[in-house]
């Protein structure tokens, strides 16, 4: 009994300070205005290398898939005023009434929906009760079976059409929300910075977890990944300081990296992220 | 006594003879209603002999002020014209073949609607005359003896194909975002996984490859490369081994994976991936407003893919192959605006010379052979010097047909020079 109470008690505390960025609660002050990109062609010569990646006991995992923002005023996240914390992949389904066995399952490939991946045949057939068994693989895949005349093939390939991987909430649910967070956070990022619509731009991390921005003038930009990127049970949010664009005599590559860990001294435009947790109590999750 | 016999006989002939053209209209127009009803309801069938009759032009139908019935446009029967739904017409029931397009009222019919989907409203124009101009919509020709086997090819090609009347829609950018496999799995899970329609080996989690969404629906292309028209002359293009291309989704099956009931647009919705052409411009615009619309191209490169066989991707830099080693870097790193745009015809799919200039711009050639060896700065210096374009000729991407011409403004950005042109 105390160890479930002082549990809850560390869920709550941790809770407390989960969500980068945390909502102000009282009005934010705005940040002070930055200037738009001073004009320049169309196509510029310079190009921004982003790599982000994840350091724990010696082994680097290269973030893949990750969305990146990218702007040309600081974005002072912790100032802005923000519609509530980022919708988290595990509170997301677990307030969905996702099983355990799914949560975990989207956790262990890296998944934010169930279409991240084929199933496997033996994710499909498994028994209930079996260590990692997918009740709602199993159910949806019987359900497939029916419908489809027993194909075994279409019926494990088509498995998100069937009840009750099919409802909306499980399939893209998690998707749609931290989608609408995002929109709306680039929205107040340009609002608070006075910046036209549409000016911060956006790179997904390729499998090698870097992302490109490219014809960019020279200048100053800001780099940052606004929804924490949930990696091994962690959080992780990265918002960079000034990263400097001159003029180059040919096209020019300039590479960043985010990690998660302290660089070498003097090693240039590396950013450390700050980690952030990303999981709160089931019961206030669900609440 | 004769005469009177004379009288009775021709009074008796008279009466026969109104009885036998009464009888004789009433068989004709009993023989002729079935028959002009039938040539709606049923073309199919009716092997009884009859004159050719003489098919109603489509100028001729114009020239009576009339609509040309015998041409069908999908843009009258959707919304906002028309209160109808694809799904009124057509029918995809089958989840093995998901390419069998069938008529929604009779799912026994393969291809075209069946009559009674058009009869609801061209009752009019099916019982018109012996030769219906809106037969032909259909059918090869206008009648009503017309069979099963009178059908034109579906769906019909020329200018109501497919791809032209109906340009597909694909959101790249949110299928990147939904399918996204966030980072490399630890190693002990999902081992021997892979992609429903990729042509790789099974994928082994501890490789990159595992984490590129785009093998879903984009295989490397395994045919044996053969002469490619290019620069819409007889002058062709032999790509050196297969690789150098990928695939496209052929069919409906690469999308029915997931939207075959639940998530929209289902199989009942083909309007949510094909558009009409007006939609079509609208999403384009308003995902890119920049872009080039479709069907845009330069007048050169119009020319260029002129006689592009349809059977190969079209592509301005041929000399890329996928395949080439050390190039397994994630698709997106080279194609770039995949991720933002989108619609289906992506004019800023190209990839831009940007993303090839941090390896290829001095240090790494981009063609190491026939006694050359060229890197983009140096083909891009050489271009440079040649004030009139006549001298130099870019072949390290490209073929000569377009490496003759000047290369356009983000060609110049590898100098640092701003475009000339």
């Amino acid at each position: 009994m105390t160890a479930s109470v002082l549990s809850l008690l560390v869920a709550f505390a941790l809770n407390a300070q989960a969500q980068t960025p945390t909502p102000s609660p009282t009005p934010a002050t705005s940040p002070a205005p930055c200037a738009q990109p001073v004009a320049c062609p169309t196509i510029a010569p310079s190009v921004l290398q982003v790599t982000a990646v994840w350091q724990k006991e010696n082994k680097v995992t290269q973030l893949a898939s990750k969305r990146l923002y990218l702007s040309p005023c600081p974005f002072n996240l912790d100032k802005l005023s923000i519609p509530g914390p980022a919708p988290s992949r595990r509170n997301y389904y677990t307030r969905v009434k996702a099983s355990p066995q799914l949560i975990k399952w989207l956790e262990t490939n890296n998944c934010d929906t169930v279409y991240c991946r084929e199933l496997r045949r033996e994710e499909v057939t498994c028994q209930a009760g079996e260590a990692d068994c997918v009740p709602e693989f199993t159910s949806a895949y019987t359900e497939a079976l029916r419908k489809l005349k027993d194909n075994a093939d279409l019926a494990r390939k088509w498995v998100t059409n069937y009840a009750p991987l099919s409802s909306q909430e499980l399939r893209t649910g998690f998707y749609t929300a931290k989608a609408k967070w995002l929109d709306a956070v680039v929205a107040a990022v340009e609002k608070a910075s006075n910046l036209t619509p549409g000016t911060i731009h956006n790179a997904f991390t390729n499998k090698r977890g870097i992302a490109y921005f490219y014809d960019l003038c020279p200048g100053v930009y800001y780099v940052s990944n606004l929804a924490p990127i949930e990696f091994e049970g962690e959080g992780i949010i990265w918002e960079t300081t000034a990263i400097k664009i001159g003029k180059p005599d040919v096209l020019e590559t300039t590479p960043v990296s985010l990690t998660n860990v302290s660089p070498k001294k003097g090693k240039k435009n590396t950013f450390v992220g700050k980690k952030v947790a990303t999981t709160v109590s089931a019961v206030k999750a669900v609440d | 006594m004769r005469v009177g016999q004379s009288e009775s006989f021709n009074r008796q002939f008279r009466q026969r003879m109104i009885a036998l053209a009464i009888f004789a209209s009433l068989v004709t127009i009993l023989f002729l209603i079935p028959r002009v009803s039938s040539t709606a309801a049923e073309p199919q069938g009716r092997n009884q002999r009859r004159t050719r009759p003489r098919p109603t032009t489509p100028t001729q139908a114009q020239a009576r002020g009339g609509r040309n019935y015998s041409r069908f446009k999908h843009e009258d029967h959707r919304l906002p014209v028309a209160k109808l739904n694809c799904a009124d017409c057509h029918a995809i029931n089958s989840p093995t073949e998901p390419d069998a397009v069938v008529a929604a009222t009779k799912p026994s019919i393969k291809g075209y609607p069946y009559h009674d989907s058009c009869v609801q409203c061209h009752r009019q124009q099916f019982f018109k005359g012996a030769s219906p101009a809106i037969c032909n919509v259909c059918h090869t020709r206008s009648s009503p003896r017309l069979t099963a086997h009178d059908m034109d090819p579906f769906p019909k090609q020329g200018e109501q194909a497919i791809a032209r009347e109906f340009p597909g829609y694909f959101p790249h950018s949110l299928h990147q975002s939904v399918i996204a496999r966030n980072a490399r799995p630890s190693e002990d899970s999902g081992r021997g996984w892979s992609f429903a329609r990729a042509s790789f080996k099974m994928f082994d989690d501890a490789t990159p490859k595992a984490l590129d969404n785009c093998a879903t629906c984009h295989e490397t292309d395994q045919r044996a490369p053969a002469p490619i028209k290019v620069g819409g002359t007889d002058g062709t293009y032999k790509p050196e081994a297969k690789g150098t291309f990928k695939t496209v989704p052929a069919g409906h099956a690469s999308c029915f994976n997931c939207h075959w009931q639940s998530q929209k647009p289902t199989k009942d919705d083909c309007a949510g991936c094909h558009l009409s052409q007006s939609e079509y411009l609208k999403k384009k615009r308003a995902a890119s407003p920049e872009a080039a619309l479709p069907g845009v191209l330069s007048a050169n490169a119009a020319q260029w893919f002129k006689t592009w066989p349809a059977e190969w991707p079209k592509r301005l830099s041929i000399k890329f192959r996928h395949e080439t080693p050390n190039h397994d870097v994630g698709c997106t790193t080279c194609h770039i605006n995949i991720t933002q745009m989108e619609t289906l015809n992506i004019p800023k799919a190209d990839v831009p010379i940007a993303t090839c200039a941090p390896c290829h711009i001095s240090n790494s050639p981009v063609l190491r052979k026939e006694g050359q060896t060229l890197t983009i700065y140096s083909e891009m210096s050489e271009e440079a010097k040649d004030k009139d374009n006549k001298a130099y000729t870019c072949i390290g991407c490209h073929t000569t047909l377009i490496g003759r011409e000047r290369p356009p403004c983000s060609h110049y950005l590898v100098l640092g020079q701003q475009c000339k042109q």
